[in-house]
């Protein structure tokens, strides 16, 4: 083998060494983001998902909603407030008492001119909310209805 | 051989190695399409918004689920909803959690059945099979 042969040789067995590493680099690469992909897919919107969830709170009279006496009706975005209370709450919305219930989804409810303010029970303070929802509500309260709003801090692990 | 053969070769040599990424890479992707773990996921995330969504109305509702579900099982517990096929492995199982209020009951059980109907009745949601006027 002559010189330029040689020289070649040399050449092209550097060219498929770096050529063989990029294409594995890309192979790899591929793959991952193919994974992601797939997480992505199925992944939820966290709105969406809280505020399926926290529904319940304003529509459903065995949450907050208000119901009349007489006919039964329920009033969807009517907050009774004398069942806003963390008792109703438990019974509304409780995750289970153990880590998986902290990995679930957990809210902290504030009528915020009314100034209270409820907690499930695995919200808590010590981690950072997800999201908030604003809820435009009316407040049921001494035989009147006032404007308020419900404030939703949603914490989801 | 000539330089410019040896060119030649190297080059068609080259393009045999981009065409065998390109195939390997779309054959993967597309077996992770294809991956009914991803639809068995979705399917058992939609049954749990719809059971969130039946508990936040106040009065009885029927929600059809508007997609073919006869490839899989459905299992709707008092907490959680399950998606599998008959003979799966418990890893192939899809679980989600939900949390009912107190007094509330969900059951049911639908298998290889196309149409899926979640009917919430009182404090009842059950899972079966939708009536053909509820389609």
């Amino acid at each position: 083998m002559n010189r330029k042969a040689q020289f070649d040789s040399a050449v092209k067995t550097v060219y498929w060494t770096i050529a063989g590493f990029v294409i594995v680099i890309v192979i790899l690469v591929f793959a991952i983001t193919l994974a992601g992909y797939k997480d992505h897919l199925t992944a939820v919107p966290p709105e969406l998902k809280a505020e399926l969830t926290s529904f319940r709170f304003i529509n459903n009279p065995d949450c907050f909603a208000l119901q009349e006496t007489n006919s039964g009706k329920t009033m969807a975005s009517i907050i009774d407030l004398k069942k806003f209370n963390q008792t109703v709450l438990d019974d509304c919305y409780k995750t289970d008492d153990d880590v998986i219930g902290i990995r679930q989804m957990n809210f902290q409810l504030v009528l915020r001119n009314f100034d209270r303010s409820l907690s499930t029970n695995n919200y808590k303070d010590a981690y950072q909310d997800k999201l908030t929802l604003k809820e435009e509500v009316l407040v049921w309260s001494n035989n009147k209805m006032e404007k308020d709003i419900l404030l939703i801090y949603v914490q989801d692990i | 051989m000539n330089k410019k053969g040896a060119s030649i070769i190297l080059m068609i040599f080259e393009v045999i190695v981009v065409i065998l990424v390109i195939v390997l890479s779309s054959s993967y992707a597309k077996s992770l399409a294809e991956k009914d773990s991803t639809i068995r996921l979705t399917e058992a995330n939609d049954l749990r918004f719809m059971v969130n969504a039946l508990v936040s109305v106040s009065g009885d509702a029927i929600v059809h689920y508007p997609e073919n579900t006869s490839a899989y099982t459905f299992v709707l517990g008092q907490d959680r909803v399950a998606v599998f096929k008959q003979g799966d492995s418990e890893n192939n199982k899809v679980e989600i959690k939900f949390f009912l209020p107190a007094g509330y009951q969900a059951s049911g059980i639908i298998e290889g059945k196309p149409y899926l109907c979640l009917e919430k009745s009182g404090k009842i949601i059950h899972l079966r099979e939708c009536l053909e006027e509820e389609l």
